[in-house]
């Protein structure tokens, strides 16, 4: 018996058995998904660029946590003069500011908070002087704490910074002991053979004792005060301590940011990127549904203003989103965050974060002609989002082409604002420069998304 | 006085298109088209396949950038896209109180025009159901219930009867007809040529973008240069005689509407030209009989505007 789909073309009359496993059924299916995949030209070329683009950001990513790829920024405080033999070793590394003046240290935490330095540190007045006693002396350095990755790989590369230096306080520290065990021992000899001296021209001169006394005398005191010489000299041995071997310079993290710590500032980071994520996926695959089922085509046949449509959309994701940074917020509660927020400035920063994500996510939907190019669309634009977003990856130390990437994205700046309402306590006029940047850019993507949704969906 | 002077006179249109012109990059789509649809009318747009009869009636709705003018009297249109636009997974009221509300029309009485409009429909489904559950023909009806919840006075209807089975169409027919009773406006594209002419007051046929003819039957009949349908039977009809058959029409400006193999249809002006034709005919000394001669029908106009 002889049933469709058997008969393979290019084989004229003869007529094949029914055979469901027949290879030519498999090959016209692949044929299909590879035409399919050609024709639709932008789903090979997102394909195809993301693996691209993340290998890029995450080479650079990764060559910045062992090596930073761009020039520190450091600010100085040093109470010390004997410090300029540090410093200029330092120069080769870091692009060191000396600050001076009495308020030097507030001006320190001003510049590191608002990027001027990534590292600001401080250099106690009996830095040099301890050192040359043989103790630890302490440095107390600040960083950018809302930023933690970034603050962690700061205190590292510090003291990646200052190991030539100490090597340099460790290796003269040691060469030191040798000269003094060298010479306690020669005197220690030299002394054992006076004293060998004085013992045989005693024993010799028994008799004569009252005669020679004078300069035996003269001898045993010469000796005992040598002895006492190398009583001090093993006394600096003895007080040298094993934390100034081992390490004779301390970097102790200075606090930036009063009552706040990690977890704290990581939720705006977990909330944005979140948000980014799901906000995009939702968001494109929800235009090509509503393109799909003709929805769009009614809103226009209703006259609807499309405004309108799109303000829907965002009232929607606004309180779906709302669900998602509560819930993130209460769970980022026993970790240890602690939020310092006013409501008003908090929301704000929210709805603009949604706002902007959701312009995102509309505009791709609006590009995009099915759902598997919204959703390659949406990852290859939230993926390298991610890694550029400062939680993976220090961004200071990444490249100045990736860095500038990093701050063009709405992610870094998102990040940014979420930190300042949610944890800083900021107001409403102190955020207002970064709700007026997502501002702008949510007006620009949601007049691109009105063209295409007017003239071209 | 200054009353009558100011007073605008009521136009008795509902569309006025005049040098309507579409363009999708270079391809232009549609190229100077002028018609008008006057008040209760149903306005039947025929052609081809891709000769622009959804393009016009993008433009006619604005979803498309056009050259031309195009005057809408009345504010209040309903539009029925050929896709079923409504969603499946909503019951039939969900998706009554959504369009209605698009239409700006209050939810009580987008639902009891719901009612009313499925009653005249035949969808006895109960509001509860989800718009996925219904059959074919019962989402085509509900595709144009959900357009006209406002109580438009234009309806504009894209390829209402495609994919309908007789009764169906028989059913939607029924209902435009009713709908042109209440003194609405009916704009639709069909490929249903003998239906389109027993059911539209008005026709506009398209052919590659162009107005091919424009009026009601009677006026495109009388407008096309054939005037009478003449088909003639051959016993045997070499090619030769064919070509000289084709000739002798095109230099006298007859149509050839078809030809096979003995068979030869011809679009001709008057019983003269008929007498003209068959003399010709005669003198190539062929067997022949004339099977029909009669007024065309809109298939044979349609075929002409295709050609």
């Amino acid at each position: 018996m002889v049933q469709g789909g058997g008969t393979p073309p290019g084989h004229g009359e003869r007529k094949m058995k029914f055979n469901p496993l027949h290879h030519l059924r498999l090959l016209g299916m692949l044929f299909k998904e590879f035409k399919l995949l050609v024709r639709r030209k932008k789903t090979p070329i997102l394909v195809l660029s993301l693996p691209l683009i993340l290998l890029i950001v995450y080479s650079a990513g990764s060559n910045a946590i062992t090596n930073p790829q761009a020039v520190i920024t450091v600010g100085v405080c040093s109470e010390d003069p004997q410090t300029s033999e540090i410093l200029n070793m330092m120069e080769g590394n870091f692009k060191l500011t000396k600050l001076e003046g009495d308020d030097c240290i507030a001006q320190l935490m001003t510049g590191v908070k608002a990027g001027d330095y990534i590292i600001g540190f401080v250099i106690p007045s009996d830095f040099t002087t301890k050192l040359n006693q043989g103790d630890q002396s302490m440095i107390t350095y600040y960083v950018d704490d809302s930023n933690p990755l970034t603050a962690s790989m700061s205190g590292f590369f510090l003291e990646q910074g200052f190991n030539t230096y100490s090597r340099g306080v460790v290796s003269s520290s040691e060469q030191e002991l040798r000269s003094i065990a060298r010479d306690t021992r020669t005197k220690l000899n030299s002394t054992i053979l006076v004293l060998n001296t004085t013992y045989s021209v005693l024993e010799s001169n028994k008799g004569l004792l009252g005669l020679t006394y004078p300069i035996i005398s003269e001898y045993l005191s010469d000796s005992i005060n040598e002895l006492i010489g190398y009583d001090d000299d093993l006394r600096f041995v003895e007080g040298i301590s094993v934390d100034f071997l081992t390490k004779p310079v301390y970097f102790a993290k200075g606090t930036t940011y009063e009552n706040v710590n990690s977890a704290s500032f990581n939720f705006a980071s977990i909330f944005c990127i979140v948000s980014i994520f799901s906000l995009l996926l939702l968001t494109s695959t929800s235009i090509i549904f509503d393109k799909k089922t003709n929805y769009l085509l009614r809103i226009k046949a209703t006259g609807t203003f499309i405004p309108t449509y799109t303000v829907s959309k965002i009232i929607f994701y606004l309180i779906l989103s709302l669900a998602q940074f509560f819930l993130i917020m209460l769970l980022m509660l026993p970790q240890g965050a602690v939020f310092n927020f006013s409501f008003g400035a908090l929301m704000a920063a929210f709805a603009m974060i949604t706002i902007t994500n959701t312009s995102i996510g509309l505009l791709i939907g609006s590009l995009s002609e099915s759902e598997n190019v919204a959703i390659l669309f949406s990852l290859t634009l939230s993926l390298p989002f991610l890694f550029l977003s400062g939680a993976f990856f220090p961004l200071e130390f990444m490249p100045g082409y990736v860095k500038f990437f990093a701050r063009v994205i709405p992610l870094h700046s998102e990040i940014s604002l979420l930190k300042q309402a949610s944890v800083l306590g900021w107001n409403l006029e102190m955020i207002n420069p970064l709700i007026t940047e997502l501002g702008l850019i949510s007006l620009i993507l949601l007049g691109i998304n009105y063209a295409i949704i007017k003239f071209k969906s | 006085m200054l009353d009558k002077l100011f007073k605008k006179k009521p136009k008795n249109y509902s569309i006025k298109v005049t040098g309507l012109n579409v363009s999708y990059g270079k391809k232009k789509v549609l190229n100077n088209i002028h018609f008008t649809i006057n008040k209760k009318d149903v306005f039947g747009i025929i052609g081809l396949s891709g000769s622009g009869k959804s393009t016009l009636l993008k433009s006619l709705m604005g979803f498309i950038n056009y050259k031309g003018l195009i005057d809408k009297t009345q504010d209040s249109i309903g539009y029925c896209p050929q896709e079923e636009a409504f969603f499946n997974e909503l019951s039939l009221k969900e998706n009554i109180l959504l369009y209605g509300n698009m239409n700006s029309t209050s939810p009580n009485i987008a639902l009891s025009r719901a009612q009313k409009l499925m009653n005249e429909l035949m969808i006895k489904e109960s509001l509860d159901k989800l718009a996925g559950e219904l059959s074919g023909g019962q989402q085509k009806r509900l595709n144009i219930i959900l357009s006209i919840l406002h109580d438009p006075n234009t309806i504009i209807l894209d390829e209402p009867f495609a994919g309908l089975d007789y009764m169906n169409r028989l059913l939607l027919w029924n209902f435009i007809k009713h709908l042109k009773r209440k003194g609405k406006t009916i704009v639709l594209t069909t490929h249903l040529l003998n239906e389109a002419q027993k059911n539209c007051n008005n026709l506009l046929i398209i052919s590659k973008g162009k107005k091919f003819a424009l009026g009601s039957i009677s006026d495109l009949k009388r407008s096309l240069k054939f005037k009478q349908y003449m088909s003639i039977k051959f016993n045997y009809l070499s090619k030769e005689n064919k070509d000289k058959i084709k000739t002798y029409c095109r230099r006298r400006n007859y149509w050839v509407l078809s030809t096979n193999e003995r068979t030869i249809s011809f679009g001709i002006p008057d019983v003269n030209a008929r007498r003209k034709l068959l003399s010709m005919i005669k003198r190539l000394d062929v067997k022949y009989s004339v099977t029909e001669f009669r007024p065309p029908t809109l298939n044979e106009l349609f075929m002409v505007s295709v050609k």
